[in-house]
């Protein structure tokens, strides 16, 4: 069997094992959705501008480089506020409508200093369909239920005071298995932990290199909640964990990058590097083994995404079409700008926002790629230049695109 | 008047109760409720690190959740003596009373929000909070109100309060020129602890003619012995014990890294008060300085040690640890750090170890410190034994 047939049958092997809340929600859990994929089914616009295509836009009460998820009816995102960032926020919007439903705020209670491009509000909070877990650069994580009701408030610089650092911390929890699953790497008191999900205490705490990471750990979802892992990357690797007890079953231990996510599909992982490494997930040998590595696909500070035995990768406003099976280049396109969210892939459509809020739609079916459209996100009918800034991952649910700015959140959908 | 009750005959209880209370009848109902909501709140004061009594807290929660807006003060209240995470334990149940009150179109006890707010020794956060919740019900509180601001223990309320005066400021200079216009950007910059709004101001005075001391506005110290370098090759220094940490002799000479090293004086001119020690040492990669202040202080009094640096760094009060990060060259933020103290009465001892490590990048080619003393509110406490230090600072590099 040649080696590109064993991964497409053992594709298929852990596709029927896929998680049955995967395959039951069209929630967008987590930073870069279900299972950090990026990418859902969905009928989506070409273009959108103030008076085409927007179904409801809504303000916010600050800022945010985290993305929003969805959840049933209710668009969940954070924000922070105030002179020092130190104000928390986590609102819930009607997905419909865009009204607000409820809207919590906090303290920080951990170091709110951060690179001025950043602000608190950067990691993505995430949900397992009961519990909303919002996470913050301070550290501090709510975890609420789907009516905004608290059901735990833990500060983990609090309770590790040397746990943080001064640029700022970006890495997304996911909450898997019962437990949510948060990095928390830094120059500090570094460690990865693993949170009961209803009690909001430790299951685990297991210690890091002191070293700083922004990588958000993927959620590898089983058939029932036991069979759940989790993929945790930092500057030494990535490894998959039990998300109960944080048992390390498999690890890649090469260098990985620090900024972008892997990427799971099927039973290979994507791991930044230097360039992208291509491994096994074949947990019977809980070495990695690397399928490929290639310095000629790069991910900068958008995660790669995997689609169809193809990779696709951000790097200095070139998006990058590349073979998953070789991870020899295929094609490049050039975008505009500087890009720090992550793109989302809608069958052939892929959106891709850069920092002055120019969405890029592009078909990634075309021979070279194509750029259908290029949207000022923000911009408005009397100023139809302007734009926001977009520094946040898109969600996409019920055939709608859900942005947001520092100071908005969008539905861009055909039908409102 | 706190009622646990229902919702559905909350409303009537405390309409029952204003009747008993006039007829001289003692609500025992509601004062039962009294009881039992201060036993929740009870349980969100006991969250400890970790978690502990998080379940306690979350069954809490819930009950307080579903209490009347009428309750928001006395909830409001427990915040004065609430650790950080109770603290956000009481105010997201607040937020879902209000939000919960403004659904229904129901009315929140402006009256006592108010009376709350005026009670300056109520929990500055606290505070903010029902100001936030007045506003939002009677924007014209805030004409009432946001004048009174400009010293509060609260640094938001602070804030509006400055940019009041300073907006008043500004229309003055409009209409009738500098000298009233002076009074007034000088008014709001007395008030002013944000870094923004006190730079602005400052500048603005200065190009006025009438320039400000940054520094001492915001309680830098600005004189020191420094000494050093020694070793931190492999960035190991950090945690070794250099003698300044065992013992000050200010006279001392100890062997330092290729160099016999001395304490000697530096005086930060600097417009933000920071110590190079690129300046006061040497520019120098994988080394470590000590700085030494001594504050005095008329009387022991709870304050704040403000600390700012991209190198790693400890920090000692009166020869007690008081906190470290082993951080390099990732950012130099206003009041990157901030750590609670208690100064004696008298001299008080600042010690800091500043860490260079032999980064090579353009950026990492700085070596320096910052460090304030300041109330919670950030308001500058300043020693009395603080010299005259030139006013004529230098700008940032």
């Amino acid at each position: 069997m040649r080696a590109s047939q064993r991964v497409l049958s053992t594709t298929m092997f852990f596709a029927v094992i896929a998680s049955a809340y995967a395959e039951a929600t069209k929630d967008w859990t987590e930073f870069r959705g279900q299972g950090g994929g990026s990418k859902a089914t969905a009928d989506l616009p070409d273009d959108w501008s103030a008076d085409k295509n927007i179904a409801w836009t809504s303000e916010l009460p600050g800022r945010g480089l985290s993305g929003p998820i969805v959840v049933g009816d209710k668009v969940i995102i954070t924000a922070s506020s105030g002179p020092r960032g130190d104000r928390l926020h986590v609102l819930a919007m009607d997905a419909r409508s865009g009204k607000e439903i409820w809207h919590r705020q906090f303290w920080a209670t951990g170091n709110v200093s951060c690179h001025p491009k950043m602000c608190n509000a950067t990691p993505t909070p995430a949900t397992d369909g009961e519990h909303v877990v919002a996470f913050y650069s301070s550290n501090d994580m709510a975890c609420l239920d789907l009516d905004g009701n608290l059901v735990w408030y833990r500060g983990l610089t609090h309770d590790y005071p040397l746990a943080s650092n001064s640029l700022g911390m970006s890495s997304s929890p996911v909450v898997v298995g019962g437990v949510a699953v948060a990095s928390v790497e830094n120059e500090g008191e570094s460690f990865l932990c693993g949170i009961d999900i209803k009690t909001g205490k430790n299951l685990w705490k297991a210690e890091r290199p002191r070293a700083v990471q922004w990588a958000s750990p993927v959620a590898l979802r089983g058939k029932t909640s036991s069979e759940d892992l989790v993929l945790t990357q930092g500057s030494d690797g990535a490894v998959v964990r039990r998300p109960k007890t944080g048992e390390v079953i498999w690890k890649y231990d090469q260098k990985a990058g620090v900024v972008a996510s892997a990427t799971v599909a099927g039973d290979t992982v994507f791991i930044p590097s230097d360039g992208l490494v291509a491994a096994k997930l074949d947990y019977a040998q809980p070495e990695a083994t690397v399928l490929w590595q290639s310095t000629r696909v790069r991910a900068g500070t958008p995660s790669p995404i995997i689609d169809q035995d193809r990779i696709y990768t951000i790097n200095s406003a070139i998006l990058q079409c590349s073979d998953a099976k070789t991870g020899e280049p295929i094609w490049k396109l050039r975008l505009k700008g500087s890009f720090s969210s992550t793109p989302v892939l809608a069958g052939s459509r892929l959106y891709a926002f850069n920092e002055d809020g120019i969405g890029f739609v592009v078909d990634v079916t075309a021979p070279e790629g194509k750029i259908l459209s290029e949207n000022k996100t923000g911009s408005s009918k009397e100023n139809p230049d302007s734009g926001e800034t977009i520094l946040g991952s898109p969600a996409i649910a019920q055939d709608a695109l859900f942005v947001r700015s520092d100071s908005h959140l969008w539905k861009i959908a055909k039908t409102p | 008047m706190s009622c646990l009750a229902p919702r559905v005959w909350r409303k009537p209880c405390w309409l029952v109760s204003a009747a008993w209370v006039m007829f001289g009848q003692l609500n025992v109902t509601c004062a039962e409720e009294g009881v039992a909501l201060e036993h929740q709140i009870a349980s969100l004061l006991s969250v400890e690190k970790e978690g502990k009594g998080n379940e306690e807290a979350t069954a809490a929660w819930k009950r307080i959740a579903a209490v009347d807006a009428y309750s928001i003060p006395k909830i409001l209240a427990a915040i004065d003596q609430a650790k950080p995470i109770s603290a956000n334990y009481i105010r997201s149940a607040v937020d879902a009373i209000a939000g919960r009150a403004k659904g229904e179109n129901s009315p929140l006890p402006t009256a006592e929000l108010e009376t709350f707010l005026r009670t300056i020794s109520h929990s500055p956060h606290a505070r903010r909070f029902a100001y936030e919740l007045l506003v939002a019900v009677d924007p014209s509180a805030k004409d009432r109100w946001v004048s009174t601001f400009l010293l509060d223990p609260s640094p938001e309320l602070r804030r509006d309060s400055v940019e009041y005066w300073q907006g008043l400021g500004e229309k003055e200079l409009s209409a009738n020129g500098k000298d009233k216009a002076i009074e007034l950007f000088e008014k709001a910059f007395s008030g002013a602890v944000d870094e923004d709004q006190v730079t602005a101001l400052a500048k603005k005075l200065e190009d006025l003619g009438r320039p400000v001391d940054v520094p001492t506005h915001f309680g830098y110290i600005q004189n020191w012995k420094v000494i050093g370098p020694f070793d931190n090759t492999g960035e190991k220094g950090y945690d070794t014990v250099y003698p300044p940490e065992e013992k000050i002799e200010l006279t001392a000479k100890y062997p330092g890294k290729g160099k016999e090293v001395s304490w000697v004086d530096l005086t930060t001119t600097h417009q933000l008060a920071k110590v190079d020690l690129q300046k006061g040492i040497e520019k120098a990669k994988g080394v470590i300085g000590y700085g030494y202040a001594i504050v005095t202080m008329p009387e022991a009094r709870d304050a704040q040690l403000r600390i700012s640096t991209p190198n790693g760094w400890k920090i000692w009060l009166n020869g007690n640890y008081i906190f470290g990060k082993a951080e390099y060259h990732s950012g130099e933020f206003f009041d990157q750090t901030v750590v609670d103290v208690r100064l004696n009465k008298g001299d008080n001892a600042v010690l800091v170890k500043c860490c260079q490590n032999e980064q090579t990048e353009p950026w990492t080619n700085v070596w320096r410190y910052q460090v304030r003393v300041c109330d919670s509110s950030g308001t500058a406490i300043l020693a009395s034994n603080r010299p005259k230090v030139q006013t004529i600072f230098e700008k940032e590099d």
